[in-house]
């Protein structure tokens, strides 16, 4: 099954951009991520034939950038390291923390290659934010200047970044890169999780919430690439999930996701 | 204790919603003052502003209002007098009682009184709601009616009370008569509430007889709608007609594709209003768009308990949770079905579900955190001070800031003119305002007579002239100072950048501030 749903991927690779080596580190990284779901979970897959559909997943056909794509591919290798060492695991987790948020700056330009940091990229800078601060504290009359500045300042910043991370896991957000027949196994997969909570379960979701928090601190987020970085975790869920999907509820939404995947553009 | 402190604050919510209903939000807006002057208009008539005896659909600025929100407003206008609390108040009253019987639907759902207190303190303590119960939202009466409605609907199944089932659909068709929005969401929570009672409906025959009625309620409506087809919000506002949508479709001529397109903008729009950051961030609006003081539905905090609620409502709600995960899914369809930038009014009823699944994340929470007292700190904390930032920018900054798009000014410009009525032979008030550079349009032809009390025969009598309307001693039109013929007696009301030229020898007779204490308007005469 799983060599099928690599090939389904790969073909689409093909198909879409006609690029070999992006079609090979695309189905590279899917691998890599139902690996890291059959080594986290200690499952195996869903047995339904219905799972070749995961080879058509938009995240691991639509992207042409190489540079995300491996860094992904990283992402992976280390967490399928981690969750098989026995030992130094307090050292290593360190390491795939840094890791991922390295891969983060990167995927969301806040790095240039080699190693150039775009600090005028950061949301700190947006002249709107500031601009609305200093209004605000001009405005608050009704108390002493300093208090103004206390009431009123940088940390407002907190309050963007968390909208930010909202805005990030809209369903277009997601549809887009999962279509939106593997939104159903994906809540399913989460819901089944947050019955069966656990401490490595924690560690995934801060995994998921740092490469936001890395995301959101950048004023031209690329969603796709932030995806792309996501993807073995909203695999684990999917995979997770489609153990107790409903096929015929599936195939509906499998359809409804092509008819929107095709829609024609401008 | 905890239920009585829960009652203590909902009770303040509901008198905040009170409180100068005239200063915040600063000025009766475009859609109140079209209803407003309806109700005013009709309740000294019969007729509306367009001559229309007792319309069921009346036409405002160029479209057409939904039948009660003229009528509703119409009653506190006739004891009131033509005022903003008048105006307001309906809608403070309907959203007060909104925040009550969502908390006896929820008892009646799950007789948990805590959870049915948590769900209205919630609502209480929505920006959204709070600031759309101290608006005439004609929105806000359709969400009272849809919460009514389903708890008369629940009472009547539950208990076995017929006239709370026939009771409950009244209230559903004057949802409907309401807002546009509950044109598709009402039909859909009726057919829904079919489908998962199924077992108890089809074995009543009251409820065969409760549809028939509301079949009947709406007939009025329906063939209203049939003659006015061409220029209903129906057709005018669904989403082909969305200016990107509409030119994406002209370019694809193919059907099928024309469908792809369609479907695409509505599950993205649907999207927007679904998501996270517009329910607990900035989904209220308050202050201007690229403003970091925004708020959600919903107050910040509240974010984790809501995404706990998707997954504990079963435990609470057992059998109905199925119905609130419909409730949840289908409160935004309407809005996603209609054209422009997402819109809060269309998206209103979304308060109702999750509000409800948010109390259950919230009782859940609180009994889970119960032994740790840092988090229970840790958590009022944040609700504090959200709620404080709430407070300052609601009542502070958002009259400041948002002055101008409420097209402030008109009001104290009808003031003035009631004490020096007499002293002109003509006014001419021109309708544009802002800067120069780019004029909004606006409609001192409703506001004006509103707050003057003149009589409504007179408007219904207007006259076009170039460039605009005229009646009794007004002319509501461009003033083009180059061109214009100023004669003594003639008050002339312009936006603060239209100066005339000063060889016309005009004074400033008053000047109208904005709450930011800039110049919004200049009244101008020969005499002093």
């Amino acid at each position: 099954m799983v060599i099928a749903i690599l090939l389904v991927c790969f073909l689409l690779n093909i198909a879409g951009h006609e690029n070999i080596l992006i079609g090979i580190l695309n189905t590279l990284l899917l691998f890599l991520s139902i690996a890291f779901y059959l080594k986290f979970s200690n499952q195996k897959l869903s047995s339904t034939k219905l799972l070749l559909l995961i080879g058509a997943i938009p995240i691991f056909s639509h992207n042409y950038n190489v540079l995300t794509v491996l860094l992904a591919i990283g992402i992976c290798v280390l967490l399928l390291l981690y969750f098989s060492i026995s030992r130094f695991k307090n050292i290593f987790i360190f390491i795939v923390l840094f890791y991922i948020l390295v891969a983060s700056l990167y995927a969301n330009r806040l790095v240039e290659l080699p190693f150039s940091l775009q600090s005028s990229q950061l949301i700190f800078s947006d002249n709107w934010i500031n601009l609305y601060i200093s209004q605000m504290q001009r405005e608050a009359l009704y108390v002493p200047y300093k208090i103004r500045l206390l009431l009123f300042n940088g940390s407002v910043y907190s309050y963007v970044l968390l909208s930010k991370m909202a805005s990030l896991y809209t369903f277009k957000n997601l549809y887009d890169v999962l279509l939106i027949a593997n939104l159903y196994p994906l809540v399913k997969g989460l819901m089944l999780d947050f019955k069966d909570w656990n401490r490595s379960k924690t560690l995934l979701i801060f995994f998921v919430l740092l490469i936001s928090f890395t995301t959101v601190i950048s004023r031209r987020v690329d969603i796709f690439n932030t995806f792309v970085l996501l993807s073995p975790f909203l695999m684990y869920f999917t995979l997770k999930g489609f153990k107790s999907i409903n096929k015929i509820v599936y195939l509906i939404l499998f359809v409804l996701s092509i008819i929107i995947v095709t829609t024609p553009f401008e | 204790m905890f239920n009585k402190f829960l009652i203590t604050l909902i009770f303040v919510a509901i008198v905040v919603r009170f409180v100068g209903l005239d200063y915040t939000p600063p000025h009766l807006s475009n859609d109140e003052i079209g209803a407003a002057y309806a109700a005013y208009s009709i309740s000294k008539t019969l007729k509306d502003g367009s001559d229309k005896f007792l319309p069921i659909l009346w036409t405002s600025h160029g479209g057409q209002g939904s039948p009660l929100a003229v009528y509703i407003p119409l009653v506190s206008i006739v004891f009131l007098g033509n005022n903003d609390f008048a105006v307001r108040l309906p809608s403070a009253i309907l959203g007060s009682l909104t925040i009550i019987f969502i908390g006896l639907l929820v008892l009646e759902l799950t007789k948990n009184t805590r959870l049915a207190l948590i769900s209205s303190f919630l609502l209480a303590f929505s920006p959204w709601h709070l600031s759309a119960s101290r608006r005439a939202l004609e929105t806000n009466y359709a969400l009272f009616f849809i919460v009514l409605g389903l708890y008369l609907f629940f009472i009547g199944m539950s208990r076995n009370k017929n006239w709370a089932t026939l009771a409950s659909m009244v209230v559903f068709a004057l949802s409907i008569y309401s807002y546009y929005a509950e044109w598709v969401l009402t039909p859909l929570i009726i057919f829904s509430l079919i489908v998962f009672y199924r077992k108890t409906i089809l074995k009543r025959k009251i409820y065969f007889v409760a549809i028939l009625l509301l079949g009947i309620l709406l007939l009025p409506l329906f063939f209203n709608f049939i003659q006015h087809l061409k220029s209903s919000r129906a057709s005018s506002e669904f989403i082909t007609q969305d200016v990107g949508v509409g030119r994406r479709l002209s370019k694809h001529p193919n059907p099928i594709q024309k469908g792809q397109i369609v479907l695409k903008a509505i599950a993205d729009k649907y999207s927007t209003y679904n998501s996270l950051d517009y329910l607990f961030f900035f989904g209220a609006s308050i202050l201007p768009k690229e403003n970091p003081y925004q708020f959600g539905f919903f107050l910040t905090p509240f974010l984790i308990p809501f995404i706990l609620g998707l997954v504990k409502v079963r435990i609470f709600f057992n059998k109905h949770s199925n119905f609130i995960y419909f409730l949840l899914i289908a409160s935004p369809l309407a809005a996603s079905l209609t054209l422009g930038e997402i819109n809060n009014w269309r998206s209103l009823p979304q308060l109702l579900p999750v509000a409800i699944i948010t109390a259950v994340g919230l009782l859940y929470l609180w009994k889970f955190i119960k032994e740790y007292i840092w988090m229970k700190v840790l958590g009022l904390g944040l609700l504090l001070i959200s709620l404080f930032y709430f407070c300052l920018a609601y009542f502070i900054h958002f009259p400041i800031e948002q002055a101008e798009g409420y097209q402030y000014g008109y009001k104290q410009v009808a003031e003035y003119i009631n004490k020096h009525y007499p002293e002109f032979e003509k006014i001419i008030i021109d309708p544009r305002f802002g800067n120069k550079e780019y004029y909004y349009i606006g409609v001192p032809s409703s506001y004006i007579p509103f707050y003057t009390n003149l009589d409504p025969t007179k408007v219904q009598q207007a006259k076009h002239i170039p460039f605009g309307i005229a009646f009794d001693k007004y002319e509501f039109r461009e003033i083009n100072w180059d061109g214009e013929k100023v004669e003594e007696n003639y008050l002339y009301v312009v936006p603060r950048d239209n100066a005339p030229d000063p060889s016309k020898e005009l004074k400033v007779v008053y000047e109208i501030p904005l709450p930011s204490h800039k110049i919004e308007f200049k009244l101008y005469s020969l005499i002093n």
